[in-house]
């Protein structure tokens, strides 16, 4: 459950709606969760088989530490997607259920245009790292120079695909929210 | 600092609280306010490259392993029915006690915060349950409203905590070490959260008890106790919860006949899933008493715990099913790791702005050099969370407070570890202070009927027990000390 503190009012809801993605996004987002889910499991087996290996056999097994980390990278941030599409988020709503219909029409777009801006700059930006890490060569410091590109380019992929999902919720409330309005005009002239 | 920078610093602080209150994830405020920041500083180059740099150097990380593999320990020990367990366990328990649920209500919650390592998540989830289990047996929603958002805030100190760990994280003391400060602070403020609700409960029973007049049972679940054994029982908890002090006359009321209720009363708690109770102490046992013998380091512990927890889960679900109870699990891990890791994003970003702007050393200076007495600028510092329980939850206050209060009070001469409980704890706290307590808006959002008056009413005096605890925390830095000091973890 994440929680997305924001501002109160004596409002809170758990919203636990599942928003109706298009097929395909919706499928790439599990599969990302699943992807991140082994990614998981492969972190606890190997310090796990790590602490057994030093106590039978007296040694690490070589590059752990690094694996470790470049796994902990890859399967930090895949799971972002699904979490954002199963929107188990607290909010607290401290201004937005006094506002009026329209200011609330407003804040809907707003929020949507900051999460499209923030979502282009964050793509960009980690594709332009992810092609220096792979134009260097760069890899990690331990004994195994592990190359850093795949768990860069899982967090290109990773960012990608949250504000797609982010992105689009946002747009289907707001085009709920033009359809109250709507509905509210058609009313006041009836 | 130039005054071009101090404005920027303004800006950025609102463009933060203006991105927070459009109900913008808190991660994604932070990591806006501060690109704009960057970029008013040192242009769109610097300030792209800062908040592009930043998923990778927060998460490529050896030591935050620990994050996702405790929570994934924790979510396969939910799933595992493990915390449900205790949570009956504890009602089964507590039943005869007076506030009996109310104390139930009060493990279920801080168990369930150990595991999510979220007191806000805990008052969302728990807050109607545990209301209703409360009010059905005859006390007031005020009792309710209290223990659920007190409750809550139990999680941080009792192992496994992940406040704790990023505390350790953002100021380089030693995790292994401050996990095990956490559990005698936990421990205190229990035993005091439940002296206070049975003293809240007896408040109310006597004055019921004059409104019926002498003789006549009132309608509270377990009104005055006229029977000797659950007032004997009552007794003992109140001289357990209190300290000991009377201690001595509670063995003395322990009548053979009292003895032959509890049997009595044990029966029914076996078919109660003492196994999955028994379950619980063992991943506790693998997890942190791994870390105490210094024989695993925390990293280690997480993995053995969570591997213990994965095992049990199995071992508890029919293999049919196991494909489902594992792939759930993993998936809601998934999620609690991902949106941890896009907060701690977040404050990177902010706090390498607040670096850039010197706001950071600047303030740490100027604080150090009023040359405060040492205590009050302690109380100073945690008197300035207080206001920040209204916009964020505790880990997103700690990652942003911790790297400013940790320098200052080092300098001040307080110990790493130490201080480290005594904020998380009170980063909880502001979680709960009126007017502005987050947790407190989150249970009246949940049970519509509590009105938030009467909820900050029914928190004022679990406010009181944590500036006891809070009291005690820092007269008799012990309770937190002794712990790390006894044990072989560095």
């Amino acid at each position: 459950m994440s929680v997305s503190p924001t501002m109160p009012t004596g409002t809170a809801s758990v919203d636990h709606s599942e928003v109706a993605l298009p097929r395909p996004v919706a499928l790439v987002a599990r599969a990302m969760s699943v992807a991140a889910g082994v990614l998981l499991i492969a972190l606890i087996m190997l310090t796990v088989a790590d602490v057994v290996s030093r106590n039978l056999r007296d040694h690490s097994i070589v590059g752990a530490v690094d694996m470790s980390t470049m796994l902990l990278v890859a399967a930090a941030f895949l799971g972002l997607a699904s979490a954002e599409l199963d929107g188990k988020h607290v909010t607290v709503d401290l201004f937005e259920a006094r506002f009026a219909p329209r200011a609330r029409w407003a804040l809907s777009l707003l929020r949507a245009v900051i999460l499209l801006a923030l979502g282009v700059l964050l793509t960009w930006g980690l594709s332009e790292v992810l092609l220096s890490a792979l134009e260097r060569g760069e890899t990690t410091n331990d004994v195994l120079r592990l190359p850093t590109w795949p768990a860069k380019a899982v967090l290109v992929v990773s960012f990608l695909a949250y504000f797609v999902v982010a992105v689009w919720k946002e747009l289907r409330a707001h085009s709920e929210l033009t359809a109250d309005l709507a509905d509210e005009q058609s009313g006041d002239h009836r | 600092m130039t005054a071009t920078t101090a404005a920027v610093l303004v800006l950025v602080l609102l463009l933060f609280f203006g991105l927070l209150a459009i109900r913008l994830h808190v991660g994604l405020s932070l990591m806006s306010a501060a690109f704009v920041g960057v970029l008013l500083l040192r242009g769109t180059g610097a300030a792209t490259s800062t908040v592009a740099s930043m998923p990778f150097s927060t998460s490529a990380s050896y030591s935050l392993t620990i994050i996702p593999l405790f929570i994934l320990m924790g979510v396969f020990a939910v799933r595992a029915g493990l915390a449900q367990a205790g949570f009956d366990l504890a009602s089964a328990a507590l039943k005869r006690l007076p506030g009996g649920p109310a104390l139930a209500s009060l493990a279920g919650s801080g168990m369930f915060a150990a595991v999510t390592g979220s007191s806000v998540a805990t008052v969302a989830t728990m807050a109607r349950v545990s209301t209703d289990a409360i009010v059905k047996a005859g006390y007031g929603i005020k009792l309710a409203a209290g223990v659920v958002c007190a409750g809550g805030t139990l999680g941080v100190l009792i192992p496994p905590s992940i406040v704790l760990v990023l505390y350790g994280v953002v100021t380089e003391e030693s995790i292994g070490q401050l996990l095990l400060a956490g559990v005698g602070p936990g421990l205190l403020t229990i035993a005091v959260y439940a002296a206070t609700i049975v003293a809240l409960v007896s408040r109310q029973r006597r004055r019921q008890a004059r409104r019926h007049g002498d003789g006549s049972t009132p309608p509270v679940d377990g009104g005055p106790r006229t029977s000797p054994q659950p007032g004997s029982q009552s007794r003992r908890e109140e001289n357990r919860a209190i300290g000991g002090a009377g201690s001595g006359s509670g063995t003395a009321v322990l009548s053979p006949s009292s003895e032959g209720q509890g049997t009595a009363a044990a029966a029914p708690a076996t078919r109660l899933d003492l196994v999955g109770f028994l379950y619980l102490v063992v991943i506790f046992a693998v997890s942190i008493g791994t870390i105490y013998l210094g024989v695993a380091t925390p990293t280690e512990a997480a993995s053995f715990g969570a591997l213990a927890a994965m095992v049990i889960l199995l071992l508890r679900t029919r293999p049919p099913a196991w494909m489902r109870a594992v792939g759930e699990s993993l998936s809601e891990a998934v999620g609690l790791t991902a949106m941890t890791f896009l907060l701690m994003t977040g404050a990177g970003v902010f706090t390498y702005f607040l670096a850039l702007t010197g706001a950071s050393t600047e303030l740490v200076g100027w604080v150090l050099g009023a040359d405060l007495p040492p205590y009050l600028a302690l109380v100073l510092c945690l008197l300035l969370l207080l206001p920040l329980g209204m916009f964020l939850d505790g880990i997103s206050m700690i990652l942003i407070a911790a790297p400013l209060l940790h320098p200052i009070l080092v300098g001040y001469g307080f110990d790493g570890i130490w201080l480290g409980v005594l904020i998380v704890k009170v980063a909880e706290m502001a979680l709960v202070t009126p007017p502005v307590g987050m947790n407190a808006f989150v249970y009246s959002g949940a049970v519509r009927e509590a009105g938030l008056g009467r909820v900050f009413r029914g928190i004022v005096p679990f406010i009181l027990a944590d500036v006891v605890v809070v009291a005690l925390l820092i007269a008799f830095p012990d309770i937190t000390t002794w712990l790390p000091a006894v044990s072989s973890t560095q």
